[in-house]
């Protein structure tokens, strides 16, 4: 098979603990939620294909622990990301309130080349809880979002998969305009299409 | 430094193995080889039968069904068959061995086969004749079992090496005529069409073979007959068709039974019993194919009536063991030998491996091995999304080899499992330390490792027998016998410890046993004591929690709450599904968390951990800088963490709740069962833990640090594949080291790690080596398919839920061992030069300090 041109977009989730960073990726990826996902330790990662103006790319949604103290593991699941995903409970103040910080932290350690155009989204999570939880709302959000360089903002339900898919085309989109094409050479290809199973299953 | 014969061998052996499929010639293939399947019937599965040699010029006989070959390169196989000679040789395919892959659904690769030449016996040959024009050739392998049946269809193929005008050469006859020119191939005199490969001399002798080697040129023809398989006789068959019925039957019937056997070989000269025997098991072995796929069809493709029944004269008796019918030839060699030969199995076993993974790095065999593997793939939507991602179809396929070599470990364990029954208790808990650490010999040799000459002292290393000492777990009887009157102990704590180390404990007295491990009670305590104790620690635990609890001013703080709302998070969504924390039967007071109930045990699980909040910050600290001891005992500080989480002054400092800590409560609250000993126990388990959880992260950088300094040492192949993925850091194993693998193992595996990591026994950071087992058993995959720090770290996270706990377990003691051994042999090595050299020690490798401390007893903190 002859090498061919493949893109994979390095998407960061990052955001305070608890405000649905593994569950919006989930939804995302596997169309599933649950309450029940336990703290990220550490990071994981899954990937997904989508088409982006017809173009298909491979996203690598990496999903990191919210808490702080593990920020410093971040040199290594940062570096060469195309785009920063800032989640926040749109139910709990500090969690947008750290927002900043998260951006600063991960410009700090990615250290991608023009900081000041890196792509980031901010997505407001779990807005399928009650009006009354409502601690920021969605002008406060967008009105930082305007002051940080025009960031895209999403209000999501990881939960009841509102605007999931939306976001992550943006996110998919932003991240494709950052990422120089990147040429992955295929040496041995692993040749799982279609056409390799013709030579299957006919004997004689 | 001599090495050993045996290690200079295994050696041998290991690189024959390791390069055994590198780079693969082609030296002669046939096509149109049959072999009978269940779903093709009696008209087979027509397939390429080859001869290949190894970079290593290791021979290789092997089988590929036509079906697993592309067109193009079906191509080149038969571009090959037509050009005939070795000069023919290009690279080709690495074939699998019969121990690969079996598959329950049945694709034409699965029937796919390969052995290595010298682990062929026999082979029966029955040229074609009127009835079946085609001919076939049983080969028997050294170990009893056979391959399936080849037969030879001749339409039309024979353009290898006959000449216009003379009659074209069968197949069979072709293969046998490569053969011998790489091996020696002897006709046995007394049983005709059996040939033996490199019989030995005995063989030989029974079999009236009287000579021991063949012109290259010539055909397979020795002993007393002449024997049908020669050229001419042959030629002459295909002209005659065999007019004399009767003599064929007797010469060339592959339903030669032992009686006619037995007659034909009295009439045809001298035998003996020895004879008698072999030329039995022979047949039997032609009928006896009950393993393997594919095997299964060898009986009835002889066309002959199966009259073999297990023989009073069979050489090699044996009882049928349980798993007989699903281990490959291979292993059932194993199981006549004995244990030294075990070793070399282990390095058999190995080599399948090897070949299973090696055969997934060939572009060609990706397309022909894992065929069910692709079925799954086209099936399936989700795993189609996942394939089309070169990068996580690496990942993917990596698993899916580490399924592969896992099968092939278990049976190697299952083999010498029953060795170790056989040989009775002196042989309990032996392990060979060859088998998968066997190849680090190379290793040393072909990467230079950090210590330098350590590498060729390490050969001695290599082939010292390492024992690892698993047993049953503590049982309450044992348990209770370790006492006197009073409940004090009357053996020692050592003897405890390693009692646990070994074997665990059993669940009924956890509560009890796990008090004395995470310093609730004191070892040297008696049964009144304790019950005092327990008094008071309830008292103190109860003053600690009244701080938080009833005082409102705390409550009302901005840090408590945060630091609230922290652990609510995280403990809502700790152990659900473990029955201790799954009811919903109280309201979720969280109020953050939509949907799911609370418990009595999960909020109990959240005042723990804020009273250990308070507990941290006045506790006595030996993480405190010495200038600010006067600060623990602050009142601010009973608010804990929150209010220092931006001030630096205290860079070691738990600060509060951090992630993970739930994870390390849990079970140790579900073992003690109430809040008091819950919270007492979890401060034991802290106090073992709690430099991982420092804001520094100075704990988890140093233990990933020494983890990496071990693997350097003890497998410095690895540890360059890891810097060339940039993976050196070893970030993949922080969820492993940070909760103790807490989300790796089951939950009654953690109950069971967790205590061997209590014991302390061999080292007080004995989860460095079960880490390292973990890498051990995968180094392999990761070396051979993993690229990228995201590929290694997406594929361990993946371990999560699959790793044999107590295979690791033992392999960590093993190689604990191991290291203690390269510690001693360098530190031999210095002494040796300090006293021999001028420049005494220098120049010559140290022990990394950072092990060093791994292999002292450091007495444990919790202990005292």
């Amino acid at each position: 098979m002859a090498s061919r041109k493949k893109v994979l977009l390095k998407v960061i989730i990052l955001g305070e603990s608890g405000v649905g960073k593994t569950s919006l990726m989930n939804q995302y990826v596997n169309k599933k939620f649950s309450n029940q996902y336990k703290a990220t330790i550490g990071a994981d990662f899954l990937t997904k294909e989508v088409l982006v103006d017809d173009r298909l790319v491979t996203m690598q949604i990496w999903d990191t622990a919210g808490q702080e103290r593990f920020q410093s593991l971040g040199v290594a699941f940062y570096r060469g990301a195309d785009c920063c995903v800032l989640v926040y409970d749109v139910n709990n103040a500090k969690s947008f309130e750290t927002l900043e910080s998260w951006r600063d932290e991960f410009l700090i350690q990615a250290s991608p080349r023009g900081p000041e155009n890196f792509p980031f989204v901010v997505i407001g999570n779990k807005i399928d809880m009650e009006e009354s939880k409502r601690m920021i709302s969605q002008k406060r959000a967008m009105a930082w979002c305007q002051s940080k360089g025009n960031i895209p903002y999403f209000e999501t339900s990881a939960k009841e998969a509102i605007n999931v898919e939306q976001a992550f085309q943006t996110i998919a989109k932003n991240a494709l305009q950052q990422e120089v094409e990147v040429e992955i050479d295929f040496p041995d290809p692993i040749k799982i299409d279609s056409d390799t199973s013709k030579d299957f299953g006919c004997a004689c | 430094m001599e090495s050993d014969p045996l290690v200079a061998q295994m050696e041998d052996l290991e690189l024959e193995q390791s390069t055994l499929f590198a780079q693969p010639k082609m030296l002669f293939t046939r096509p149109k080889v049959f072999v009978e399947t269940s779903t093709n019937g009696r008209e087979g599965m027509p397939g390429f039968i080859s001869l290949i040699e190894t970079a290593k010029c290791e021979h290789i006989l092997s089988w590929t069904p036509e079906a697993a070959i592309p067109g193009l390169d079906q191509d080149s196989y038969v571009d090959i068959s037509s050009e005939g000679e070795h000069d023919s040789s290009r690279f080709v395919a690495p074939p699998r061995t019969p121990e690969g892959i079996r598959s329950r659904s049945f694709h034409p690769s699965d029937y796919a086969v390969s052995v290595p030449l010298q682990s062929i016996y026999s082979l029966l040959v029955y040229p074609p004749r009127i009835k079946d024009r085609q001919g076939s050739i049983i080969i028997n392998l050294i170990g009893g079992e056979s391959l399936p049946a080849f037969y030879f269809h001749d339409d039309g193929l024979s353009k290898g090496k006959s000449l216009p005008g003379t009659p074209p050469t069968w197949g069979g006859q072709e293969l046998l005529n490569h053969l011998e020119q790489l091996v020696e191939v002897v006709g046995s005199a007394i049983e005709p069409g059996v040939y033996l490969v490199n019989a030995s001399r005995a063989d030989k002798i029974n079999h009236g073979a009287a000579s021991p080697s063949l012109p290259a040129s010539s055909p397979p023809s020795l002993g007393v007959q002449d024997h049908p398989l020669r050229e001419d006789s042959l030629t002459r068959e295909h002209e005659s068709l065999y007019p004399d019925i009767s003599s064929i039957n007797q010469q060339a019937s592959p339903a030669l039974d032992t009686a006619t056997a037995a007659a034909t070989a009295t009439a045809t000269g001298p035998i003996t019993v020895e004879g008698m025997r072999r030329r039995k098991s022979f047949t039997e072995n032609g009928r006896s194919n009950s393993s393997g796929i594919g095997h299964q069809q060898i009986s009835s493709a002889t066309g002959s009536p199966n009259t073999s029944s297990p023989g009073s004269l069979s050489s090699r008796p044996r009882t049928p063991l349980p798993f007989e019918n699903h281990i490959d030839p291979l292993v059932n060699t194993v199981k006549e030998m004995r244990w030294n030969i075990l070793e070399r199995f282990s390095q058999v076993a190995r080599f399948s491996r090897d070949a299973a993974t090696n055969i997934l790095d060939h572009p060609i065999t990706k397309q022909i091995l894992p065929p069910h593997v692709q079925q799954r793939i086209q099936e399936s939507e989700a795993a189609k999304r996942v394939m089309d991602d070169y990068d996580s179809a690496r990942v993917y396929l990596a698993k899916w080899a580490a399924t592969v070599a896992d099968q092939s470990d278990k049976e190697r364990r299952e083999v010498q499992e029953m060795d170790r029954l056989r040989q009775g208790p002196s042989g309990t808990g032996s392990h060979p330390s060859h088998g998968r650490s066997g190849r680090r010999i190379n290793d040393y040799e072909d990467e230079e490792g950090p210590l330098g000459a350590f590498n060729v002292l390490d050969l001695e290393t290599e082939c010292t027998m390492i024992h690892h000492s698993r047993t049953d777990p503590l049982s309450p009887m044992d348990w209770f016998s370790f006492f006197d009157d009073q409940g004090r102990l009357k053996v020692s704590e050592a003897h405890v410890r390693e009692v646990v180390f070994r074997g665990g404990i059993e669940h009924d007295i956890r509560i009890e046993v796990w008090k004395f491990f995470l310093g609730i009670y004191p070892w040297d305590s008696t049964e009144a004591e304790r019950v005092a104790l327990r008094a008071s620690k309830a008292e103190e635990y109860y003053a600690l929690k009244r701080e938080w609890f009833d005082d409102a001013s705390v409550q009302e703080d901005e840090a408590f709450q945060e630091q609230k709302l922290r652990i609510e998070k995280d403990v809502h969504r700790t152990d659900r599904t473990i029955s201790f924390f799954a009811s919903e039967t109280l309201p979720n007071f969280a109020g953050d968390f939509t949907g799911v109930g609370s418990n009595e045990n999960l909020e109990l699980l959240k005042d723990i951990l804020l009273t250990y909040n308070v507990w941290a910050a006045k506790s006595p600290s030996d993480h405190a800088p010495s200038t600010d001891k006067t600060s623990t005992s602050l009142p601010s500080n009973i608010l804990a963490a929150g209010a220092t989480l931006n001030s630096p002054v205290e860079p070691n400092l738990l600060e509060g709740y951090v992630q993970g800590m739930s994870d390390l409560l849990a079970p140790v609250f579900a073992v003690m069962g109430d809040e008091v000993m819950g919270f007492w126990a979890f401060v034991g388990l802290m106090e073992k833990t709690k430099k991982n959880f420092y804001r520094d992260q100075v704990g988890m950088q140093s233990q990933l640090e020494t983890l990496c300094k071990m693997i350097q040492v003890l497998d410095p192949k690895l540890y360059k594949h890891l810097e060339k993925c940039e993976a050196l850091n070893l970030f993949f194993c922080f969820r492993w080291l940070l909760i103790w693998f807490k989300r790796e193992f089951e939950w009654v595996d953690i109950m069971r790690l967790w205590e061997v990591l209590f014991s302390d026994h061999l080292s007080t950071q004995f989860q460095l080596f079960v880490a390292m087992a973990v890498l051990d058993k995968h180094r392999d995959v990761m070396i051979d398919h993993l690229q990228g720090f995201d590929e290694i770290l997406k594929y361990v996270n993946d371990l999560s839920m699959t790793i044999d706990l107590e295979e690791s377990l033992q392999n960590a003691e093993i190689l604990y061992h191991r290291l203690e051994h390269v510690a001693d042999k360098i530190d031999a090595k210095r002494q040796e030069k300090t006293t021999t050299s001028d420049n005494g020690a220098e120049g010559s490798p140290m022990f990394p300090p950072a092990l060093r401390i791994l292999l002292k007893k450091t007495p444990s903190s919790t202990s005292t």
